[in-house]
């Protein structure tokens, strides 16, 4: 199928999700909370049709976001409006800059063929490979690792997709820094990367390049998510946190007192508490909505991986 | 425009949402600067822009809320060298693997002596997983940091500062009772029998000084192992206070007090069972000389005081009482007394079937550490126990044991190997595996149940430094002839499971070489 005939199929099952997105607004999002999940399911089931797998599984999502318990309506509301901005982008696709092109095209699920990825230009650099996270999607595990360039302070994601229980990739494990060539998925803020070549073998790479603080942290995410709001998931490389126990969660709080939930396991946050100590560690996560999802610590006695 | 201010804006359009635009049609949403204008922008294309509108500015000027600096204490600094990466990674395994669970307790003997401490983040698994006497070298590898997560956590509580603070007399020892008196009255009945235990090792004196001031005050369900507890550092000052400790309500209490004084000779009781067992037992005759043995006293009042009891059913089992009171006679008594060796009065004994006499006597030989009886016995071919080959010495042990197993049926290598403690000698090893390796490719030796049990007993005490076990035993497979073929399938998997068991073993000490 040519290019041009697949952006159209995408661009008319996203108009038929910007009529669907009105609907649900105009007869209010309380009724959408008794709605089955077929109500939900059909959608999703159209733009798969229309060749749109990521926006699909973004609506099939709407069903748990309602029945997430309290807050949901903020929650779908942010979900939904993200949608409703993807699906208007889609209207005027053809009238848009390339890298916002290229943008609502990785969000509707359109791939980008690798060659034609390693085709563009290469940025090399020393890679410290921050963190790796898992995470099962639909039939296949989604395994994400996050880079940052030591020369260019550039950030990476290498994302692969196996079958669960597929051996990872060990070269790029946490703590680890290669020499390596990358190219780069075309789009606003260009996360995403392919590892074109790699020099020499990885060395343990000390302590990790970090953010200063949460603040700064936060600020990062704002810019790329300002370049590109459907940007799910955002690295954090924090220098110097003390986790803590609350109650019943858990989260960490900066050198000035600045303080984030974490989204994790009573597992993972007795060995990151215990890592630390009481004391300030780097703390290595991915923010994912309103908290960050633990991947590593940086200790005393090296890498932690949680 | 204030955070708050995006905030109860970004509420009213949530509220709006939930109504529906049907019902109250969506007129805009009005704010001030960089923001009104975009909004502005956006009001003729509905809710949905107007919403993405305000979650990107909310999203992007994101700032994280702060809090009040709390004062959290952290874990005291614990400056010993980290244990080596593959010397943790073996305890994941035995924590994870369930064949090598058996084997926690050898790492943290290791550890422990070794004297690092363990990475963080690999305490709360061990912490989880440690039972028993488990928790105190557990807590000492974990070091400090044992405490501090003890106070954070309801299911590690038993290793808070006072049970550690306990627990490190193990390698220290304490200036005076003062030191140890706050975790002694604080700790749990088990953290102050680890605690006692531990110090028996050092100091005896100033753990019974311990035990006495609060003897009074201790649960009757403790006592007893209190008692026993004292067989580390048993010495002659001990005396007093188990002779005390005779009179006492409890009937095991009583028996672990006199179970120690048949370990000290010169005790009051050793001097009460004497009178009563020489002269039970006489030698007559010459030329041809025979012993006798008399009937034992009736059981009274003082005679049970000391712990001798009628056995089971209260039969009053001649055999049996006789065998406690002599158990509880001085050894060097008997040859002064009778006028002849240990080894002379062992044959006269096995010649007239005084079969109390020589258990008595294989009792007081393991209680008395007596080289002389216990050689005299094991040479008559007495069956063998721990208790009398330790009672030999080291070097000699070694060479009794290792006769042993060189002729030892398969009916019989069971009680040798059981009765040698670990950890094993390279020379007794090599011993232990030809005997099964021997008994494995025996066809005619039927396959004892046991045996499959004994492999796997064999894997954790064999010395881990000799490499030749694992192969000596695979290849006594080979020797099985093909017609027997199918006792090849019988002993795989046993074999199968030593060979993994003793090479994860022999790999761990060398972690922590």
């Amino acid at each position: 199928m040519r290019a041009s005939q697949r952006a159209e199929r995408i661009a008319v099952g996203m108009a038929e999700l910007e009529r669907w997105l009105s609907d649900l607004v105009a007869s209010g999002l309380a009724q959408a909370q008794g709605r089955p999940f077929s109500y939900w399911d059909a959608m999703a089931a159209r733009l798969v049709d229309a060749q749109a797998p990521v926006a699909a599984t973004q609506v099939r999502r709407l069903a748990g976001v309602v029945r997430s318990g309290d807050g949901w309506p903020s929650h779908l509301l942010a979900n939904i409006s993200r949608l409703h901005l993807l699906a208007s982008g889609w209207s005027r696709y053809e009238r848009l800059p390339e890298a916002q092109k290229a943008d609502l095209r990785t969000a509707a699920g359109w791939p980008w063929p690798s060659e034609q990825v390693l085709a563009g230009p290469k940025e090399h650099d020393r890679w410290y490979v921050l963190a790796r996270s898992e995470t099962e999607e639909e039939r296949v595990t989604a395994l994400r690792t996050w880079l940052w360039g030591i020369e260019t302070n550039r950030l990476g994601l290498v994302l692969d997709f196996a079958r669960p229980g597929a051996s990872p990739a060990w070269e790029l494990w946490p703590g680890n820094v290669v020499d390596a060539a990358v190219a780069r998925f075309p789009g606003t803020a260009q996360l995403r990367v392919i590892v074109a070549e790699r020099s020499g073998e990885a060395e343990a790479g000390g302590a990790p390049p970090a953010w200063a603080d949460l603040g700064q942290v936060a600020q990062a995410r704002g810019e790329a998510l300002a370049s590109d709001p459907w940007t799910e998931r955002w690295p954090v490389s924090v220098a110097s946190v003390v986790p803590e126990r609350l109650g019943d969660n858990w989260a960490v709080t900066d050198r000035d007192g600045r303080y984030i939930a974490l989204a994790t396991d009573d597992a993972v946050g007795w060995r990151l508490l215990a890592s630390s100590g009481g004391r300030p560690v780097g703390l290595l996560a991915e923010w994912v909505g309103e908290s960050l999802v633990p991947l590593g610590a940086w200790t005393d006695g090296g890498m932690v991986v949680l | 425009m204030s955070t708050e201010h995006a905030a109860s804006l970004w509420d009213g359009l949530v509220t709006a949402a939930v109504i529906g635009t049907d019902r109250r049609p969506f007129s805009g949403t009005e704010a001030t600067g960089q923001l009104g204008n975009a909004l502005w922008r956006v009001r003729e294309r509905g809710l949905l822009a107007t919403a993405a509108v305000l979650w990107a500015y909310r999203e992007v000027g994101r700032e994280v809320p702060t809090t009040e600096p709390r004062r959290s204490e952290a874990a005291p600094q614990d400056d010993r060298p980290l244990f080596t990466p593959g010397a943790v990674r073996a305890l994941t395994v035995i924590l994870e693997d369930r064949r090598f669970r058996p084997l926690l307790d050898e790492w943290l003997a290791l550890a422990v002596q070794a004297g690092g401490r363990l990475p963080g983040e690999a305490a709360p698994k061990l912490l989880d997983a440690v039972r028993g006497e488990q928790c105190p070298p557990a807590a000492a590898v974990v070091g400090p940091l044992a405490a501090w997560l003890g106070a954070r956590n309801p299911n590690w509580a038993w290793a808070h500062e006072g049970a550690v603070a306990g627990w490190r007399t193990g390698s220290e020892v304490p200036r005076g009772p003062e030191d140890l008196k706050e975790p002694w009255a604080r700790g749990s009945d088990f953290e102050r029998l680890a605690m006692f235990r531990a110090l028996r090792a050092k100091a005896p004196a100033l753990a019974l000084e311990l035990l006495t001031a609060s003897w009074g005050s201790e649960p009757s369900t403790t006592r007893a192992a209190f008692v026993s507890a004292m067989a580390s550092g048993l010495g002659p000052s001990d005396e007093g206070f188990l002779e005390a400790v005779l009179d006492d309500n409890r009937k095991d209490v009583r028996a672990a007090a006199a179970a120690l004084l048949t370990r000290l000779p010169a005790s009051r009781r050793a001097a009460r069972m004497q009178r009563l067992a020489l002269p039970l037992v006489v030698v007559a005759g010459r030329l041809r000389p025979v012993l006798q043995v008399g009937a034992p006293p009736a059981l009274d009042d003082a005679i049970k005081r000391d712990g001798v009891d009628p056995g089971r059913q209260n039969r009053d089992d001649p055999q049996w009482l006789i065998r406690q009171l002599v158990a509880g006679t001085p050894l060097r008594d008997w040859p002064k007394s009778l006028g002849r060796g240990p080894r002379d009065l062992v044959g006269l004994a096995l010649a007239a079937g005084a079969l109390g006499l020589l258990e008595g006597w294989a009792d007081a030989a393991e209680a008395q550490s007596d080289a002389a009886w216990a050689r005299a016995l094991l040479d008559a071919g007495h069956h063998p126990t721990t208790g009398l080959f330790v009672s030999l010495g080291p070097d000699e042990a070694e060479a009794a044991v290792v006769a042993a197993l060189g002729e030892a049926t398969a009916g019989q290598i069971g009680a040798i190997v059981a009765s040698v403690p670990a950890p094993w000698s390279a020379a007794v090893t090599l011993a232990g595996v030809e005997a099964m390796a021997r008994i494995i490719g025996q066809v005619d030796a039927r396959p004892l149940p046991g045996l499959r049990d004994l492999l796997s007993h064999l894997a954790l005490v064999i010395d881990p430094a000799e490499s030749g076990p694992i192969a000596a035993l695979m290849s006594s497979l080979e020797k099985i002839p093909e017609k027997h073929a199918v006792l090849r399938i019988y002993w795989a998997a046993p074999l199968a499971s030593f060979a993994a068991i003793a090479s994860f073993r022999s790999s761990l000490h060398k972690e922590f070489q």
